[in-house]
């Protein structure tokens, strides 16, 4: 888990100053919160698998629904 | 001893902008919270709001297939309402849509005579609806686990929306996979085209868990389904072939001008 792309993604969650900041200047926010070269790469192409491997997504977590065929 | 209480609550889709005021005050003030939250930026945020944060991540890892996953998370959640404390479960989206564990806990504590609420949330349904500016109010909607769609026969109304959920999960009933059967995909396509045309496009739908990238919105060919790659949030939206006919006699027999 990545903590310095963690706590980038949890404020631009939050904060749409920063949000904005983004938008104009992304480099300068990865500056700001010291996000490392591999990292960076993967937030500049929008390489999803890629992030939430980096952050440590559960993505079994995210099913918790069944269907059982019964007779 | 003091009595124990159940909350459940939601993270919704994105957190924390999704997380309601009243479940961050559940979060807050109990004794204990039992997370299931697959987006670490959920989990981040929900720390920060109680220091007794135990994650059922563990139970996936330990149970022989998912419902005994879901059955251990019962068992986990009740005995801490029976010691005693103030228990809140947080799951991923609405607590009370596609989660087995929530409405068993709820109606388990209920039944032993223990306070115990679901709370709403944002589910990924809302954000589908916002996102690909589809008002069920047009043509109506049905909504089934994509799973239970192909097994069982229900009558699919082609002239209303269609939502199948847990694509991520689609054809498997060894309950024991995260990901489709190894034909799932293509179980679905095939049931699909008893109902709609080759060509009638449908959409494969993300909503968006990070704030740097939207959602995602592929729209494919119904024939084209089967090759398209699939997340385990991933849903499918099949819009209404078209409106339906007007019902004449009915509006002749009660004198409804169309």
């Amino acid at each position: 888990m990545s903590k310095q792309l963690t706590e980038m993604l949890s404020d631009l969650g939050e904060n749409l100053d920063l949000q904005a900041a983004y938008k104009k200047d992304p480099e300068a926010v990865m500056d700001k919160y010291g996000i490392e070269e591999s990292e960076r790469d993967l937030v500049r192409q929008k390489n999803y698998d890629g992030i939430r491997s980096k952050l440590g997504t559960d993505v079994k977590m995210a099913t918790n629904g069944f269907t059982r065929i019964y007779k | 001893m003091s009595k124990g209480q159940l909350t459940i609550v939601g993270t919704g889709i994105f957190a924390p902008a999704h997380i309601s005021q009243e479940a961050i005050r559940h979060i807050q003030s109990s004794d204990v919270v039992f997370a299931t939250i697959p987006d670490p930026l959920s989990m981040h945020y929900v720390q920060k709001l109680n220091t007794n944060v135990v994650s059922m991540g563990d139970l996936y890892e330990a149970g022989e297939d998912r419902v005994d996953t879901y059955e251990m998370m019962v068992t986990r959640i009740l005995n801490a309402v029976r010691e005693g404390q103030r228990v809140c479960a947080i799951y991923y989206g609405h607590p009370g849509i596609f989660v087995y564990a929530a409405h068993k806990a709820i109606k388990l504590a209920r039944e032993e005579g223990f306070e115990a609420n679901l709370l709403p949330a944002i589910s990924a349904e809302d954000c589908l609806f916002a996102d690909l500016g589809i008002d069920p109010a047009s043509h109506g909607c049905q909504a089934y686990e994509a799973s239970q769609f192909l097994f069982y026969q229900h009558s699919i109304n082609s002239y209303s929306s269609l939502i199948l959920w847990q694509l991520g999960v689609v054809g498997d009933t060894s309950l024991k996979l995260f990901r489709p059967a190894d034909n799932g995909m293509a179980m679905l396509q095939d049931k699909l085209l008893t109902l709609y045309p080759a060509d009638h496009k449908v959409t494969v739908y993300e909503a968006a868990t990070l704030p740097i990238i939207p959602p995602r919105i592929e729209e494919v060919a119904l024939s084209e389904l089967s090759e398209t790659k699939v997340r385990e949030i991933s849903t499918l939206f099949v819009p209404a072939v078209s409106f339906p006919p007007i019902d004449h006699e009915f509006c002749e027999r009660w004198q409804v001008q169309p």
